[in-house]
């Protein structure tokens, strides 16, 4: 194929503005899919990314389309994920591009994730086409939108395609705009190869299928690969196009397009997203740049709720692990919980992505304690270790002091909420850089924020002091010097290792008098009295007390039905089969989550 | 010996908390229903019982004639021992002295009759169909009738039952002379009326603090009037123990006539069609048929044995199962003689009184 003739491009938009409703309308009117073919949104293939709307992981797909100028046009649509967790995926699939449809909603206009993707286009040189979606809704303000991008971004807006991508209105525009203004791919097929892992999956029969874009030389069957970062070489099984139905086998994928190769490859992690191919017998002189390897930013234990599904949960893991090489994860055991695992994610969303899956595909309940962050401790003999298990923080003794991680955070909001969201900034230990105004109804807030202090539920926090308008995204800035410690909760006397955390000082006594009282509600009264108490080393700070059970009878008469009396013990028993015993207590599993939920 | 369990799902009206099987506007099937009772009866001929227990739903709202046939069959076709006890269930509103006098000599020797409480506030609340002075005057119809073997229901944990309101209801039931009391929690049940409305706020019932301190209460009131507690929620004066509610806790055979009534013969349990009009169609029909395992027996011997007072005897569950309990189930034997809710004493196993109140939670692990 010509070069002229290929067209490379990422949708960008914020979350719900249309992104993959989009995608599948393109893919219908190319004729790629007919209707009837097309599950609805093809490229979010996960289970549950179609139920949170949200596209997880990179996809791309080949659309063929003849244009108004009678020429056939190669199409790559490379799909990027829509969330702050997977930014470093994103910037991958975005350097695969020439160009990026930048979606806003024309009831919503731009918000903080739609700014943040443009800037990251931007900064990958894309040529910008923006798009005006949800034109048909009656709160729709298309011209306001336009002028909106015109003034934010600072990019031409005036013919971008104002379109319904869920009523399929004036999607022709799009494609046309696409041969258009989406520059064509330049590239040497002569050069040595230099190709751009975009993302790859694995295959129970192919093994690992890497995701590409070719920028110099060309790759074929038989080829010896070399792959830049991890030093890794493999020989190439098949390369091809991908067909939204399936892949496409093709002799050779060259300079400009996008592909597939499956080289009998057992681990994602050989393949790095960023990494750069080419030929083991003529290597490029250079990577592509901006490679890095993704590291995971927050932690926590997952335990099998029942002890005998270990070996379950290790399996899925490792199974997990096949396809996303930035989970990690690695044994650890606790008192409370027994043998489980410390797992690391790129975020909170990636972390409830993986729980759910191993919920769900491998049908395991899980016991999960509360999220952390890596914290770096210097030690008094001078040693830095890093701890992302509360459980394993030196003796204080032997701290000279500790770090935290801290991210700059963006928030958008309408300007009536800055006062509750600077509020909440404050509250989460905020550090306030500057406001910046969108236009005379929204605001940009930037603030340094401890990472520890968004992990669980500041997102839900902005929205509801937002009535939901607010937005965010943020990035790891570095590690900071923070007054730390670590908060124990003792049940009974016995300190039960699995709900201890690292807090900041000023919090502790607030966080752990509201733990005692989450757990007094959560654990149910038993054959004595448990006494619940938050701890900073010896010291005491909370204190409540779940009262022996008094009466715990069936005085009901059910006359010669025992069944029914049969069944009312029997249910009684399957929830203390539930519990966990710490100690001389049983414990109920949602225990171990309800303080995960502090706010509600 | 065996028990006979007759069930009557008639009922004037539906009580706010009730889920047992009973109907009302049924009436007109009287007639059917008996004899399709009669039906069932022919295929248990000259079986020997030594119970009978007639319970609803409210047997006493069947017609006179209605319940005199009922007896003349039960003792036409069963071999019902000389000294048999047997009882009917009895609401307040549905039995004037002629219909007393007319149970008492077609055979019924022994009454209990559903007071539940003697404040008309708390009756009301609950939908029953009577007054607390109904229950006072069916009491001494019930003497005047003959009959010398009385038992009462009470109630508590009605809603806004306080502990002095039902205190004054278990020494009414004391000062009325009756020889037995069953004083039962309310359970609420899903998919009843009163289940709904504690839902939706509109009614509430007392806490669990307050429910557990007028369990105490009971014990106390009834104790220091003479009466014994020999299970769980019964209480009578010696040697007025129900002899057939005490043939369910010690796993006696019983058969069970009428809609919806369970049987349990030979290790098997069964039940029968439970709509009227299901039964009269089909009553010797037998459903949800049911063998025990041994290890089934075992546990039903210990966590209905259990209940009661005395407990459950050891040298009799190695007659019936050759194992000993401590074999089969000494691990959680040991656990709560340790924490001081069972005691092992004179042959028999039984909860202490702490044990008895907290008797769910170590019954359980029979199960």
């Amino acid at each position: 194929m010509d070069k002229k003739n290929i067209r490379n491009f990422s949708i960008i938009a914020h979350i719900d503005h249309g992104k993959s409703t989009l995608a599948d309308r393109l893919l219908e009117k190319t004729g790629t899919m007919t209707e009837r073919e097309m599950e609805s949104q093809v490229l979010d293939n996960m289970d549950l990314e179609k139920e949170r709307g949200i596209t997880i992981k990179a996809r791309a797909v080949r659309l063929l389309y003849k244009a108004t100028d009678g020429e056939e046009y190669v199409l790559n649509l490379i799909d990027t994920p829509g969330h702050v967790d997977f930014n470093y995926e994103v910037s991958r699939s975005l350097a695969a591009c020439e160009g990026a449809i930048l979606v806003v909603d024309a009831s919503q206009g731009i918000e903080a994730q739609t700014l943040a993707n443009t800037y990251l286009a931007l900064d990958h040189n894309l040529e910008i086409m923006p798009v005006i979606n949800k034109i048909d809704l009656p709160a729709a303000h298309p011209e306001m939108v336009i002028e909106e991008i015109e003034n934010v971004i600072g990019i031409p807006a005036e013919d971008a395609p104002k379109i319904s991508a869920k009523n399929g209105i004036n999607i022709e525009s799009v494609l046309e705009q696409i041969v258009q203004i989406i520059p064509e791919p330049k590239g040497d097929e002569t050069a040595p190869l230099k190709a751009l892992i975009f993302d790859s999956v694995y295959d129970a029969y192919k093994g690992v299928i890497i995701y590409f874009r070719v920028f110099d030389g060309k790759v074929k069957a038989g080829d010896r690969i070399h792959l830049m970062a991890t030093g890794a070489e493999f020989d190439v099984v098949e390369v091809g196009y991908l067909n939204p139905l399936g892949f496409l086998k093709s002799n050779s994928v060259s300079a400009g397009e996008v592909g597939y190769l499956t080289a009998a490859i057992k681990n994602v992690s050989d393949t790095r997203v960023g990494d750069t191919i080419t030929l083991a017998s003529r290597k490029a002189d250079a990577p592509l740049p901006g490679y890095k390897q993704v590291n995971p930013m927050v932690y926590c234990g997952v335990y099998p709720a029942d002890g005998a599904k270990y070996g379950d949960l290790r399996d899925a893991l490792a199974k997990l692990q096949l396809n996303d090489a930035s989970l990690s994860y690695e044994p650890e055991t606790s008192v409370a919980l027994g043998f489980g695992f410390r797992c690391g994610f790129l975020g909170l969303l990636h972390m409830e992505i993986i729980q759910e899956r191993l919920e769900r595909e491998y049908n395991l309940d899980l016991v999960t304690t509360a999220p952390g962050v890596i914290y770096k401790v210097m030690k008094t003999n001078g040693e830095m270790v890093e701890i992302s298990n509360p459980s394993n923080l030196p003796d204080g003794s032997e701290i000279e002091y500790m770090e935290e991680p801290v991210v700059n955070a963006d928030i958008m909001c309408p300007t009536e909420f800055i006062g509750n969201i600077m509020e909440l900034c404050q509250d989460r230990r905020g550090v306030y850089k500057n406001t910046t105004y969108i236009d005379s109804t929204r605001a940009q807030l930037h603030y340094e924020l401890p990472l520890n202090e968004i992990i669980y539920d500041f997102f839900d926090a902005l929205k509801s002091k937002s009535k939901g308008y607010a937005s965010f995204d943020y990035e790891l800035s570095g590690y900071k010097k923070s007054q730390l410690v670590k908060l124990d909760i003792l049940l009974n006397g016995e300190m039960v290792d699995a709900l201890s955390f690292i807090v900041h000082s000023t919090k502790a006594y607030a966080r752990g008098r509201k733990i005692a009282e989450k757990l007094k509600e959560s654990i149910p009264r038993q054959l004595f009295e448990i006494p619940i108490q938050a701890a900073i080393g010896t010291k005491v700070i909370a204190r409540e007390t779940v009262k022996a059970m008094r009466k715990d009878v069936l005085a009901k008469c059910y006359g010669g039905d025992i069944t029914r009396k049969k069944k009312l013990l029997e249910k009684q028993k399957e929830g203390k089969k539930r519990m966990r015993q710490v100690g001389s207590v049983e414990v109920p599993q949602e225990a171990f989550m309800s303080v995960l939920k502090l706010d509600e | 010996m065996r028990g006979l369990y007759i069930h009557i799902p008639f009922c004037i009206k539906k009580c706010e908390y009730c889920d047992f099987i009973s109907y009302t506007d049924c009436y007109d099937k009287e007639k059917l229903y008996l004899a399709a009772m009669v039906e069932e009866f022919k295929q248990y001929e000259d079986k020997q019982v030594d119970t009978v227990y007639i319970g609803g739903g409210t047997p006493s709202s069947l017609s006179t004639e209605g319940l005199i046939f009922l007896m003349d069959k039960i003792f036409e076709y069963f071999d019902v021992t000389e000294d048999a006890e047997i009882t009917m269930e009895v609401n307040p509103k549905t039995a004037d002295m002629q219909k007393l006098k007319a149970l008492r000599l077609s055979g019924v020797n022994r009454l209990s009759i559903g007071v539940q409480s003697f404040c008309d506030d708390e009756l009301n609340r609950i939908g029953r169909i009577h007054t607390a002075k109904d229950a006072q005057n069916c009491i001494l119809d019930a003497k005047f009738a003959g009959f010398k073997n009385i038992s009462v229901d009470l109630m508590f944990g009605l809603p806004k039952q306080t502990v002095e309101s039902y205190r004054n209801s278990l020494i009414a039931a004391v000062a009325a002379g009756v020889n037995h009391i069953s004083a039962y929690s309310l359970i609420l049940e899903e998919g009843t009326p009163l289940y709904d409305k504690v839902q939706n706020w509109e009614m509430r019932l007392p806490t669990e603090a307050v429910e557990a301190a007028m369990y105490d209460t009971t014990c106390e009131v009834l104790r220091a009037s003479g009466f014994y507690q020999y299970e769980v929620s019964n209480f009578s004066k010696t040697g007025y123990e129900s002899r057939h509610n005490l043939k369910y806790w010690e796993c006696e055979e019983y058969i069970g006539c009428g809609a919806a009534a369970h049987s349990y013969l030979r290790g098997t349990r069964f039940s029968n069609h439970k709509t009227i009009d299901e039964y009269i169609a089909n009553p010797k029909e037998r459903l949800d048929k049911t063998e025990l395992t041994p290890k089934e027996q075992m546990s039903e011997f210990m966590f209905l044995g259990l209940r009661k007072t005395a407990g459950v005897d050891l040298q009799e569950f190695e007659c019936r199962f050759i194992n000993s309990a401590y074999e089969v189930y000494g691990e959680a034997i040991d656990k709560y003689i340790k924490l001081g809710l069972l005691v092992h004493e004179k042959g028999f196993l039984r909860f202490t009184e702490r044990g008895m109140r907290l008797s769910n939670t170590v019954l359980c692990e029979f199960v």
